[in-house]
């Protein structure tokens, strides 16, 4: 792991706060930028358009799938905005600025939005002008060249955003005081938000009336994993005694031990989701995080990387290691 | 849920236990409804006796602090509401023991003590 500078909080709020404006700027500017390039080239192309257009191409580049003009456009228009803006809304909940990923994230939404743009910037134009859309063909160049506008704009918005935040310190605890004929246990629980649940559940809902409706089997399947992997991600009970600290998800699995002995120190950290990435088991270089909402957490330094956990009352558990580490030394 | 026992203690484990239980319930640390640890968890983690946890657990149900369901293991009932001369008498013995200095498990000792007598 690398050190980090001791930064004072309020050099360290001052750097959040920088941070968070140029990752909004950067991100807002290049979306705007892209609506306003489909709008310019929509108005100009308007009258010159055929009565529908082709929305899909085959691999050969010819038009097989067709839409009336004025469903197309909206449809285009909502994917040019509404794509950034969606990404941007989730990522702001979580605060992504502040996290290690936040540069090629802002980077991506970017080019996400603009790459798109010069995508249905071209079909638009490849329209003008002409009768039959069936005849409307996109070359695999064209393709090609709405990646690399993506990625032209993401690269130039991760070369001006700053560099990652350096981490906020970690909050010390007083040691609970364990006498040698003590047993301590802590029991504890990280779960997620209700709000959370409900909109991981309305996404589970969603899934199966479309699998309903739409007689795409496999949807059922789509649906039952969601279902898995929200038991498996959204609530870790945990232990914290003698043996060190054990976690274990609602369904069992993923589970996870650090022995009392591997351990170097304990504290309470602030976590946003864009600290690690987002929610979940969030594994990063020497860090491993159960991260099921924003707030105080404990931290857990051991000799083979940390492990931070959103539990309820983090500095209890905090000073519970600290406690049997600190009489297992003695 | 914090739950600590002193081995070397003349009061039983599972009293200890059931004591430490019921006080994590007061601190709102095992809110209602919430689940207990599995009496072998605990166990286990404690390094005691599986039969120790559930005699403690078994005092929890008779006092009506918990239930004990089968397949859901421990839950947490409502806590009853105390007499309020009740309430206003143990306010009284607490502050008296905090000037004395008496130590809470020694007056949860002398409690247990009194009730048998």
């Amino acid at each position: 792991m690398t050190t980090v500078r001791p930064t004072s909080s309020r050099s360290l709020r001052d750097a959040e706060q920088h941070a968070r404006r140029m990752h909004l700027l950067v991100a807002g500017a290049a979306t705007a930028a892209a609506a306003l390039v489909y709008l310019g080239v929509l108005l100009a192309a308007r009258d010159r358009l055929p009565d529908s257009m082709a929305t899909h191409f085959g691999l050969s580049g010819r038009a097989d799938d067709f839409m009336p003009t004025d469903t197309a456009l909206w449809v285009q228009g909502a994917a040019v905005l509404g794509v950034p803006l969606l990404l941007l809304v989730v990522l702001a909940r979580g605060q992504w600025w502040r996290g290690v990923g936040a540069r090629p994230t802002t980077a991506l939404v970017a080019g996400v939005g603009t790459g798109l743009t010069a995508l249905f910037v071209a079909i638009t134009r490849a329209h003008v002008d002409i009768s039959d859309p069936a005849s409307v063909s996109i070359t695999w160049q064209t393709a090609v060249l709405a990646l690399g506008v993506g990625a032209v704009v993401a690269t130039a918005a991760a070369l001006i955003l700053p560099r990652a935040l350096p981490r906020p310190p970690a909050q010390p605890v007083e040691p609970l005081r364990i006498a040698p004929s003590d047993s301590v246990s802590w029991f504890g629980r990280a779960s997620s938000s209700r709000w959370m649940l409900g909109a991981l559940a309305i996404a589970v809902v969603a899934l199966s009336v479309l699998g309903i409706v739409s007689d795409v089997w496999w949807l059922w399947l789509v649906a039952l994993g969601v279902v898995v992997l929200i038991l498996g991600v959204s609530s870790f009970a945990v232990t914290i005694d003698r043996s060190g600290v054990t976690w274990r998800s609602a369904l069992g699995v993923p589970r996870g031990h650090v022995a009392l002995s591997e351990i170097q120190s304990a504290a309470v950290v602030e976590v946003t989701a864009g600290d690690f990435g987002g929610f979940g088991v969030r594994a990063l270089p020497g860090r491993l995080g159960l991260i099921t909402r924003t707030g105080p957490a404990v931290s857990v330094t051991h000799s083979r990387g940390t492990l931070v956990i959103t539990v309820d009352e983090a500095d209890t558990a905090a000073s519970v290691v600290e406690g049997l580490r600190l009489r297992a030394r003695r | 849920m914090l739950i600590r026992i002193d081995t070397t203690a003349t009061e039983p484990i599972y009293s200890q236990i059931a004591r430490e239980v019921r006080s994590a319930i007061a601190r709102g640390e095992a809110p209602t409804g919430s689940r207990l640890p599995a009496a072998r968890e605990l166990a286990r983690s404690l390094d005691v006796n599986m039969h120790t946890v559930l005699r403690a657990y078994a005092e929890l149900r008779e006092a009506g602090d918990i239930e004990l369901r089968p397949g859901r293991g421990a839950v947490v009932l409502p806590r009853t509401r105390l007499d309020s001369d009740v309430a206003s008498a143990v306010e009284h013995l607490l502050n008296v023991a905090r000037r004395k200095g008496v130590r809470l498990a020694d007056l949860h000792q002398a409690l247990e003590e009194g009730d048998t007598r």
